[in-house]
């Protein structure tokens, strides 16, 4: 194999180097990390959601509390933005679950990263209960979930499926319904 | 004649202030760019005042630079961890407000693409919609490593990592699924390969060699055009705009939920793009319009199953300047004429199984296009059948396997310029292709595989590829390549006769008759081959600040080149001599350099992104001494950059800033340029969006290519303003 002249002088050759550079100052500049933007409007929004949902009498503790089903796809925006925060006089608390059989007597769920199974037996868990569900998977309302968050033109956005709450005696203000995006629920 | 031509509605919403400016020179392009910045940072002055009063919370809020914050522990629960005072803005946004934020991530990559062993870039819908562009070509200058030139108003030169041309061959493009180049010279007419901008989900650009996957031509890049699911589309959308270069464009979408498991959309576009301007001022013959429409429908019958069938039909007409020889009167004339240009395709995928699973694709297209100008007359069906297979095998291995048939018939009758003897031509293609994951580590993949292939002019190729990645840390990856990629013979390069040139009497010896200079295709034309070696280094170090670097080194052989003959005396019409340069396979060389991209977001309401390309191309001669085509060595040019500034203002305002540099194609004698672009978006509500958008505007006009072979006249990009309204409903 012939090689052809090659000429000598390189920009890439700088700015290969002045990567190199920076990528080594990464390495120590890791501290600086937070959740990302739409990890942090998204915690927002379940924030608001709370806000408005209504859990039946019944429940009367002094606290809410959150479960968060497997990997955290938040980034830890979850504890940053609702822990502690006061609604209707009560606490919220984060926790983790990494099995589906943990979700009993929470009043939120948020489903993480799982497999398809582990959220699917955590719906059932709680189906009926006063717990508001909230997931991100594409079948997540299909299967039962109440509210889909999901990510459009560079925005959060989410989906209800109202007949699972229904069920399970929560109230969801119609305010959070109208800024809800159409969703058809299959079987009806 | 379909749905095509119901006219715009705004005409000449602007007139351009002509020769403000004639000088392209830099001190104008320094003033210009000044001026940019000092809009830029009076909006960001602005916005922060508007932000620090508390009673407008408007605009999402500027987050000083969070506290470090605790690992999440997994589990049980623990303690709170004090909330940074950027996330305690959020909790008290209201609802309406937290939709409203633009929350795309800085490096704007796919989770899968973010560890992907391969040079990839995605150019989002929000990115086309806040770059400006108003087609797709447009859209793709925002895309770093792409080397994007207007020859004419909808003639276009675009490739990657060198050999860019109008009828560029080493870049595959797709448009869901559907290959949208011609086998006539293995590129792509850009002028129809339009689409609803608005139903664009994204755009996935791979620079290098992708012929593993995609086959021949896949040589120096890929271009996926993807639209949205017609989930996603469910609703109205329609635009009007109106401009001195956009002069009319309009269109609109309709998509419906039609069943529990069914959706369909609807679209149609018409445009009216208004001729450009000549390097004396003069206005060029380029004027052109055309009309798409075209559906797309999604049926889920279960879970793991989904029917997608889409359609498009197109019709336009082009107006054009040829340089046609002749040998009457001895001279090139400029003929102008009124191209003719229509198609349209139908594609049907049927997908099974789920995405972690073992699953199956199965896809069916057919596509018909017809072009009619001047110069030639192209007639096209093409029918492909493809299965993809993709298998967990165990833990470590998933092999992906498949299978194309392709087959394309022609009709080319002759034209005065170029000839295709035969007329008629049937290619067949099959192939197969296997690759295999192979994860070692956690962080550490492999993928190796190979297409093969069965052509009906250079009978059996192969494509093998093997890339390695590695993923030391979360948002770090390193990767490496050697991929061995072909261009196959186009018809064109087989069949054809061009007559591109007429010599006066005595040109090329004293007393010589006048000379037509041509290229002729040949049977004895062989395959392009390619051997390439890339790395690639990604990294999100903060998480507002993002980089990826790549670097490449190409080896090629057996190159096209130009192999004159000795004259021929001909008599008939008139005596003259014919010049014939001979298609043949006769250069080797090489080509180096790199892509560096660096995305930041200095604040939640300002992205910047910073993007610089180098190309080096040496090539040599082989075998016959006159062999040329070494204008390809300075047909790309040796840098680009790129620099591009997004503002999320407050009263749903958005500003958007881009400049440009493009080096200069000597070869072509195109000398070198930077400009810029300006968007100012409002969205008052979020059904109703109205965009004043200035492109081009550091100089009166620029030039940024010139056709060769087929020659056309050519034009010039000029300085243009737009305002364009889009509502939802």
């Amino acid at each position: 194999m012939k090689f052809c002249r090659i000429p000598s002088r390189s920009p890439l050759l700088a700015a290969a180097l002045l990567l190199a550079v920076l990528g080594a100052g990464c390495t120590f500049c890791r501290a600086g990390d937070s959740p990302s933007l739409e990890s942090k409007v998204k915690a927002a929004c379940i924030l608001n959601f709370i806000r408005f949902t209504e859990w039946p009498s019944t429940d009367s503790k002094t606290e809410i509390v959150v479960g968060l089903l497997g990997d955290d796809p938040y980034e830890g925006a979850l504890e940053q933005i609702l822990s502690g925060q006061n609604v209707g006089g009560r606490k919220i608390i984060v926790r983790h679950y990494s099995s589906s059989s943990d979700v009993k007597g929470a009043q939120v769920i948020v489903v993480g990263i799982t497999d398809g199974k582990t959220s699917q037996d955590a719906l059932e868990q709680v189906k009926n209960q006063p717990t508001l569900t909230i997931g991100e998977s594409s079948a997540f309302l299909d299967e039962g979930g109440m509210i889909r968050l999901l990510k459009e033109d560079g925005k959060v956005r989410f989906e209800i499926n109202t007949s699972p709450a229904k069920f399970s005696h929560l109230t969801i203000s119609s305010k959070l319904l109208s800024l809800a995006k159409g969703y058809h629920p299959k079987g009806d | 004649m379909p749905v095509f031509y119901f006219y715009a509605v705004i005409r000449r919403f602007f007139r351009c202030t002509e020769r403000h400016s004639q000088s392209s020179s830099l001190p104008t392009a320094l003033a210009c760019g000044l001026a940019a910045l000092f809009a830029a940072t009076a909006g960001m002055s602005f916005a922060e005042e508007v932000v620090q009063s508390p009673k407008d919370a408007k605009a999402p809020a500027a987050t000083p630079t969070p506290a470090p914050t605790p690992a999440p522990a997994k589990e049980p629960a623990k303690e709170p961890a004090k909330p940074s005072s950027g996330s305690k803005d959020l909790t008290n946004l209201s609802l309406e407000e937290l939709l409203n934020i633009n929350v795309t991530s800085v490096s704007k990559r796919p989770e899968h693409l973010a560890s992907a062993p391969a040079a990839v870039y995605v150019l989002t819908n929000e990115d086309i919609r806040r770059s400006g562009a108003t087609s797709v070509p447009e859209a793709l200058r925002a895309v770093p490593g792409l080397n994007v030139a207007r020859a004419d108003a909808h003639t276009w030169a675009i490739s990657s990592r060198g050999f860019n041309d109008v009828f560029a061959n080493k870049l595959l493009v797709l448009m869901d699924g559907r290959a949208v180049y011609t086998p006539l010279f293995s590129g792509v007419f850009w002028d129809v390969q339009g689409t609803m901008l608005e139903d664009i989900d994204r755009v996935e650009v791979i620079r290098g060699p992708g012929a593993t996957l995609w086959g021949a031509n896949a040589v120096n890049g890929v271009i996926n055009i993807i639209t949205k699911s017609p989930k996603d589309t469910v609703g109205g959308i329609t635009s009007v705009t109106g401009g001195t270069v956009a002069q009319g464009f309009a269109d609109i979408r309709y998509g419906a939920q039609v069943t529990k498991d069914a959706w369909i959309r609807g679209y149609a576009t018409f445009t009216n793009t208004g001729a450009s301007e000549l390097p004396n001022g003069d206005r060029a013959n380029d004027r052109w319009y055309q009309g798409h429409a075209g559906f797309r429908g999604l049926w889920e019958p279960s879970m793991v199953d989904s029917v997608n069938v889409q359609g498009d039909v197109y019709a336009g007409r082009n107006n054009e300047a040829y340089q046609v020889p002749n040998l009457f009167t001895a001279t090139v004339d400029t003929d102008k004429h009124l191209d003719e240009v229509s198609g349209g395709n139908v594609l049907a995928r049927w997908s099974h199984g789920k995405k972690e699973e073992a699953n199956f694709s199965l896809q069916t297209f057919i596509d018909y296009t017809d072009r009619q100008n001047l110069v030639v007359h192209e007639t096209r069906e093409t029918y492909d059948l493809d299965f993809q297979y993709n298998v967990p095998v165990n833990d470590r291995n998933r092999i992906v396997f498949g299978m194309d048939y392709r087959l394309t018939a022609d009709y080319c009758p002759p034209r005065p310029v170029v000839q295709l003897e035969p007329r008629h031509n049937t290619l067949g293609l099959v192939s197969g292709f296997a690759q295999d994951e192979l994860r070692v580590l956690k962080e550490l993949t492999f993928t190796v595989g190979s297409k093969f292939e069965y052509n009906t002019y250079t009978h059996f190729e192969y494509e093998p590829s093997a890339r390695v990645a590695w993923t030391p840390a979360a948002k770090q990856t390193v990767w490496a390549a050697v991929s061995r990629s072909i261009h196959t013979p186009s018809r064109g390069e087989r069949d054809s006769t061009i007559e591109t040139n007429l010599l006066p009497p005595g040109a090329i010896a004293p007393g010589a008759p006048e000379t037509l200079v041509n290229i002729q295709g040949s049977r004895h034309v062989g395959s392009e081959v390619q051997i390439s070696g890339e790395v690639g280094y990604r990294v999100e170090p903060l998480s507002r600040l993002s980089l990826d670097l790549a670097g490449f080194f190409s080896h090629y052989n057996s190159l096209r080149t130009l192999d004159p003959e000795a004259p021929v005396p001909q008599t008939s019409p008139v005596p003259h001599l014919v010049l014939n340069n001979i298609l043949g396979n006769n250069m080797e060389g090489v080509t180096y350099g790199g892509e560096l991209v660096v995305n930041g977001r200095p604040t939640d309401w300002w992205r910047i992104q910073a993007t610089y390309t180098n190309l080096e191309i040496a090539l040599d001669t082989t075998g016959g001494g006159f062999a040329r085509n070494l204008g390809a060595e300075t047909e790309s040019p040796r840098h680009q950059a790129g620099l591009r500034s997004s503002f999320d203002l407050p009263e749903h305002v958005q500003l958007d800033a881009t400049l440009r540099y493009v080096g200069r194609l000597e070869s072509l004698g195109v000398p070198a340029y930077t400009t810029g672009d300006l968007r100012v978006g409002w969205a008052p509500t979020s059904r109703l969006d109205v965009s004043l958008c200035g492109q081009n505007l550091f100089q009166q006009r620029h030039l940024e290519f010139k056709a060769g072979g087929v020659v056309t006249q050519p034009t010039e990009v000029e300085r243009s303003v737009y305002l364009k309204v889009t509502l939802k409903f």
